[in-house]
């Protein structure tokens, strides 16, 4: 027993330091052809049943048999469709930007409520670094590149606690402000001088002043706005875009400065 | 020979369900942790180094599968099954149902508790707070996982005992 724990050490040890970086890489690029499909169905089978849920009925048992049967179908017709929907997104955005755009799959999300992430199967190699942009859908901005390697990265969803992005709001006077995130639920700017004019729905886009990340990529919407008079400034609470949640297919956008 | 083959097959299977399949379904869902009770059971049975090998399986296949660094996962199941081996061979030596009940809540929390304390050293390494915002939702995430992961393990449980009786004596189950 002390035997396999030593191993597994040395292993890990190994690992870290990339002294078996093509036995890992090939093992590692292997689980991932497996867990993306893996995770892709599981997607679409949370969207199924979250759907289903909301109309569930009694039904006689030769029905229920019926509908079991249509609902694995329709499960199955789902995660088409979602990928399907995701990847014509994908498509739009390449076509309208200069930027080189890297399609990657999630791999997974993370399971721990205090770092919300995700895992891709695309890394170094395919010119990806830390504090890239990762876009889901048409645009739609939700994480930073946290940390890579040869064929995986990280990505910090903007909702994890830890993140941060330099925004700009769409009110008429284009107001700048940091956006933090919100043990994984929500988000918020905070730091917003009293005389700026905040409304709810105003839209919320990258400000284009952090390295390596362009002007204009959608973040949210503005959902509730908190004004204290003792404070000298107001904040706002954004809600990301429902494109956002739990996305099968994502774009890494590669910054042209060598970020 | 055979029965270790898919013993280690199976928890290969289920660590990439669970790093993969399982996280897309959020909370508590996600929390849930099958390989461990694969692990747990090999522990129980007594087979200390098999419930040690398919930890560092299990926990290699969730450390290149998941958002943490290398090694995390391997270590909270060394911990898990060496932890679990030891009890078992020295406080819960009766292998009652509820002490194979008492060894998954323990090994469940043990994971957690490890995984979050790696979590916290690296945290304080790179000069973040050790106890980050989400400490308490995720304490309470933990905590409404473990019954259903319990109610996994005694399930599981039960119908191990049903199968091994039907093959042992195939006409008691009649």
């Amino acid at each position: 027993m002390v035997a396999v724990a030593v191993v597994a050490a040395v292993l890990v040890v190994l690992h870290l330091v990339g002294v078996v970086p093509v036995v890992s890489g090939v093992v590692s690029s292997a689980l991932m052809k497996v867990a993306a499909p893996a995770y892709g169905a599981g997607v679409a089978l949370d969207d199924a049943l979250t759907g289903e849920a909301a109309d569930n009925c009694a039904c006689a048992a030769d029905v229920v048999t019926e509908l079991d049967r249509i609902m694995a179908e329709n499960a199955k017709l789902r995660s088409v469709v979602l990928e399907n929907e995701e990847l014509k997104a994908a498509l739009s955005f390449r076509e309208r930007g200069d930027d080189r755009a890297v399609l990657s799959r999630v791999v997974s999300e993370s399971s721990d409520e205090t770092f919300r992430g995700l895992v891709i199967d695309r890394g170094r190699d395919d010119g990806i670094a830390k504090g890239h942009p990762v876009i889901a859908g048409d645009g739609i901005m939700i994480g930073k590149i946290s940390s890579v390697g040869r064929e995986r990265a990280t990505v910090s969803l903007l909702t994890d606690s830890q993140s941060r992005l330099a925004v700009s709001i769409q009110n008429g006077t284009g107001t700048l402000g940091v956006l933090e995130g919100d043990r994984g639920l929500s988000m918020s700017i905070f730091l917003i001088p009293q005389h700026e004019n905040l409304a709810v729905g105003d839209a919320v886009i990258t400000s284009g002043i952090e390295p390596g990340v362009r002007r204009g990529l959608a973040v949210g919407i503005i959902d509730k706005i908190n004004i204290d008079t003792q404070d000298p400034f107001q904040s706002a609470t954004v809600t990301p875009f429902a494109f956002s949640e739990h996305p099968v297919f994502v774009q890494v956008v590669i910054a042209e400065d060598g970020l | 020979m055979k029965s270790k083959v898919f013993q280690f097959a199976s928890v290969l299977v289920l660590a990439v369900l669970h790093a993969s399949f399982f996280t897309a379904f959020g909370h508590p869902v996600s929390l849930i942790n099958l390989p461990l009770v694969l692990i747990v059971s090999l522990a129980v049975g007594l087979r200390a180094t098999p419930a040690v090998v398919a930890a560092v399986l299990a926990g290699a296949v969730m450390d290149t599968l998941s958002p943490v660094a290398f090694g995390t996962y391997i270590l909270a199941m060394i911990v898990v099954s060496a932890v679990v081996v030891l009890s078992l061979s020295t406080v819960l030596t009766h292998l009652s149902f509820f002490s194979y009940l008492g060894a998954n809540a323990g090994a469940f929390l043990i994971f957690h508790t490890v995984v979050f304390l790696i979590n916290a050293s690296g945290r304080l390494l790179a000069g973040q707070a050790m106890v980050p915002p989400g400490l308490k939702s995720a304490f309470i995430a933990v905590m409404i996982a473990l019954p259903i992961q319990l109610l996994i393990c005694a399930v599981i449980r039960l119908m191990s005992g049903r199968f091994r009786k039907r093959l042992s004596d195939p006409m008691a189950l009649r």
